[in-house]
């Protein structure tokens, strides 16, 4: 056990601070109904890294490429017969393609083509560590600054406009640090399942929460949750950590959707 | 002169000599304000002043534009033509006409009121506004889960908090029950002086709209006649418009709206 901590300790310490940023971010995107564009912009991620590798470039920049051109991207194709959430996942399996093929064919890198679909943490070492920490405590503190806009915005985009908020600014803003946030958690999880990583913590918050608040507390205890056991689950199961922290998340949901429904069954039931 | 022209000419509703009287402040004009929407007009040339502290309601029958007009003074639209004005620094109050928070957002009706502006009334204020819109005991209640006329009143509060010079109420009283529509606006009939401000009601209710002295503003794409009620109930185009059961869902006949334009009215 002991021989096994030394090893997955940085993998656990950089899940759990990644974690921090998931829990918060996730409960934006589905109050802004962004789950499809999350998706999209984490396939985009997949590229990103693909053109970096080929060009010889810091992933960063082509990530802040591939997500700048996604954003761009669908201003331009937003058209009011098309459903966006399927636009949305035109672009997601489009980059999902556009990203294999260039890593696959261009670069050097097919080998490491499953670690970056489902994410490899345990690749990490600590001399990783003061940059995803850094790079979380900036998500963080733009989240902070964004935060009482952006729940405004969620209850109801009116009200927020006529107390002096700038809907398109706050979304540029928000997509911004999500961007980010699918460059950091490329590692962790892969770009496949950065969107479970997001999603399913504030989902399972949601069955539980009585105020917005609530819900990110609950997310975050969940997300710390399902990276703990998921870093040890992907050694146990010697499957890839996303896989592995993904599935834990998910079962977390659907216990916490059965324990609730249960709940709810009995509560009426009493009444009645 | 105001008796010759009703007597003598039924369709000259001044809207310059009646609210001249109690006009002190202007605090914003529409001028010659349209709007389209590619070729589609939906409003023209519209003019209108609101005053400090002025209530005015604005009725219409439906696809007539109010919704579009609340936006543009709002400030959530821009006009095509023409150009809104504020003569001093607006503060907006609003309770739109259909609210529904996403069920995935969990919202408290405090977390909903917390989003108002905290400073702009004293604590005593605040809950004054709490205790007159019966409001405590649904604190910690699930905006999701209130009725029509607690909604209603919890989107009143919102607006209120905000301590607005100019309050819009887009039809707050669509669905509901007629006790509790009469309750909310005797509550807006009779704000304390810590509240007074303009106020703009969109309104399907002619029996709230008729009664009292309020400006009364009817609205088809244009502005059909605007005045005080007991001006605009013997006013043949307002008949014509809204025809002698004013208290009853009207059917609006478009083709009976033979308005003169603004500046004519004012001759």
């Amino acid at each position: 056990m002991t021989a096994w901590l030394a090893i997955i300790a940085p993998a656990w310490i950089a899940g759990s601070i990644l974690a921090l940023l998931s829990a918060p971010l996730g409960c934006l995107v589905l109050w802004r109904r962004m789950a499809f564009f999350a998706d999209a912009l984490a396939h985009g991620t997949l590229l990103g890294v693909a053109l970096a590798v080929w060009w010889q470039l810091p992933m960063g920049i082509g990530i802040g490429l591939v997500s700048l051109v996604v954003v761009f991207g669908l201003v331009l194709i937003d058209d009011e017969r098309l459903p966006s959430d399927a636009v949305l996942a035109v672009v997601a399996v489009s980059l999902l393609c556009l990203g294999l093929l260039t890593l696959t064919q261009l670069t050097d890198h097919q080998a490491n083509v499953l670690g970056f679909l489902f994410g490899n943490l345990l690749e990490l070492d600590w001399a990783d560590l003061p940059l995803i920490a850094g790079s979380v405590a900036v998500g963080l503190g733009l989240l902070i600054y964004i935060w009482p806009a952006q729940i405004k915005l969620a209850t109801h985009e009116a009200l927020a406009r006529i107390q002096g908020i700038n809907p398109t600014r706050q979304r540029l803003f928000f997509m911004g640090v999500l961007a980010g946030f699918c460059a950091i958690a490329l590692q962790a999880v892969g770009s496949l399942l950065i969107s479970g990583l997001l999603v399913l913590p504030a989902l399972t918050a949601r069955l539980w929460s009585k105020s917005p608040k609530h819900m990110v507390i609950i997310a975050l205890l969940i997300a710390q949750l399902g990276v703990t056991l998921g870093v040890w689950g992907s050694i146990w199961l010697d499957i890839q950590t996303g896989l592995s922290i993904v599935l834990i998340l998910a079962i977390l949901f659907f216990v916490a959707l059965i324990v609730s429904k249960l709940i709810a069954k009995k509560f009426w039931s009493a009444r009645h | 002169m105001k008796t010759s022209a009703f007597s003598s000419n039924k369709q000259s509703v001044s809207p310059t000599d009646t609210h001249a009287i109690d006009d002190k402040t202007q605090l914003l004009s529409l001028q010659n304000v349209s709007y389209y929407i590619g070729q589609q007009r939906l409003l023209s040339d519209i003019d209108i002043d609101i005053a400090v502290n002025e209530t005015v309601s604005l009725v219409g029958p439906n696809g007539a534009g109010k919704s579009t007009l609340v936006k543009l003074i709002l400030g959530l639209i821009d006009p095509t033509k023409g150009g809104i004005k504020a003569h001093q620094p607006l503060q907006l109050g609003y309770v739109p006409q259909r609210f529904t928070v996403p069920p995935i957002l969990p919202l408290r009706v405090s977390d909903l009121l917390g989003q108002a502006n905290k400073t702009r009334l004293t604590p005593e204020q605040r809950q004054f506004i709490f205790d007159n819109l019966s409001l405590t005991h649904l604190l910690s209640r699930q905006m999701l889960h209130l009725s029509g006329g607690e909604t209603q009143r919890v989107l009143l509060a919102r607006a209120l908090l905000d301590k607005p010079n100019l309050l819009v109420l887009d039809e707050p009283m669509q669905g509901l029950d007629p006790d509790t529509e009469v309750w909310l606006y005797q509550f807006i009939d009779q704000l304390p002086d810590f509240l007074r401000c303009a106020m703009l009601v969109v309104s399907h209710d002619l029996h709230w709209v008729m009664r009292g002295s309020r400006r009364v503003i009817c609205l088809n794409k244009h502005i059909c006649c605007e005045g005080q009620p007991s001006e605009l109930a013997i006013s043949t185009e307002f008949q014509k418009l809204f025809g002698h059961y004013y208290e009853q869902p009207y059917v609006h006949q478009p083709h009976a709206c033979t308005h003169r334009a603004p500046s004519e009215l004012e001759l």
